[in-house]
């Protein structure tokens, strides 16, 4: 695990969500197994692969005055579920992962913490869009000294 | 106080709204060019996106003065957080909206800037 390279980080990222314990003994891995995919889900979803996440990071940027060694970026994780009965079960997820967001800091390579981690549910939508999928979405904004990193892909 | 801060502090408001408007502007103009395009091949492209994006007058939130663009179009939505097409299970998703923001957050700091202070000096002399 290492902030070497943007794909290093993203798997850095995946495995603080999946394997965080809250503190009812609940991970996202127990609800989601391994299906926490970056940037989009794989075609042709089928039933079975409800509830799943979406992980992104978005406007990466070196802000003024880091001297070009730190990077920030907007934290994006999607969940999705379905039925339409399944929206408390996927704001727990939601829940569940901002929990394991906020109370992060990596330093093992590099150095890694988030803040203002929240979560919001989006309204249920219409057709063309499945109208039993139900969506929570997770914004942090997340900051890194990386160790050899650059840049940030999406 | 001065009478000179006075009538800074007095007129600070006024020029804040007027940048953000001018910054709005700019970022509805940019978006509106994504929503243009359309989504995946722009073959479906109608122009009702781009026609339904919205900048509301600047307003106070939470001590801060605020303006806000958006659509009322519920597809613009659907389109920008992800959805999966009903039937066939497809994930589609186009970001025009973050997309355009990242593009021209330059271009709104210098028509806020530019907006500021011409309101500033329309008030200040």
């Amino acid at each position: 695990m290492s902030t070497v390279s943007t794909d290093a980080l993203y798997q850095l990222i995946v495995t603080r969500l999946l394997t965080y314990t809250d503190p009812d003994g609940h991970t996202l891995a127990q609800n989601i197994a391994g299906r926490l995919w970056r940037l989009a889900p794989p075609d042709n979803l089928k039933a079975t692969d409800y509830p799943f996440g979406i992980i992104a990071l978005k406007s990466p940027q070196m802000p003024d005055g880091s001297g070009q060694i730190k990077i920030t970026a907007t934290l994006e994780v999607m969940f999705f579920g379905r039925p339409v009965g399944s929206h408390t079960a996927i704001e727990a997820l939601g829940d569940r992962a901002v929990a394991a967001l906020i109370t992060w800091r990596d330093a093992t390579s590099g150095l890694v913490w988030i803040q203002d981690a929240v979560t919001q549910s989006l309204p249920t939508y219409a057709a063309p869009a499945d109208p039993d999928v139900q969506q929570v979405r997770v914004t942090a904004a997340l900051s890194c000294y990386p160790t050899l990193l650059t840049r940030l892909s999406s | 106080m001065s009478a000179e801060f006075e009538r800074f502090k007095a007129a600070h408001p006024k020029a804040v709204q007027a940048g953000l408007g001018a910054a709005a502007q700019v970022y509805a103009k940019e978006v509106k060019e994504y929503l243009k395009r359309g989504y995946s091949t722009g073959d479906y492209a109608t122009g009702k996106a781009a026609e339904s994006v919205v900048v509301s007058e600047p307003f106070q939130e939470g001590g801060e003065w605020c303006v806000r663009v958006g659509s009322n179009d519920r597809v613009t939505l659907y389109w920008e957080m992800g959805f999966v097409h009903v039937g066939s299970g497809r994930f589609d998703r186009v970001e025009h909206w973050q997309f355009a923001l990242d593009e021209s957050g330059p271009a709104m700091q210098t028509a806020f800037a530019n907006a500021y202070d011409a309101a500033m000096q329309a008030e200040l002399g």
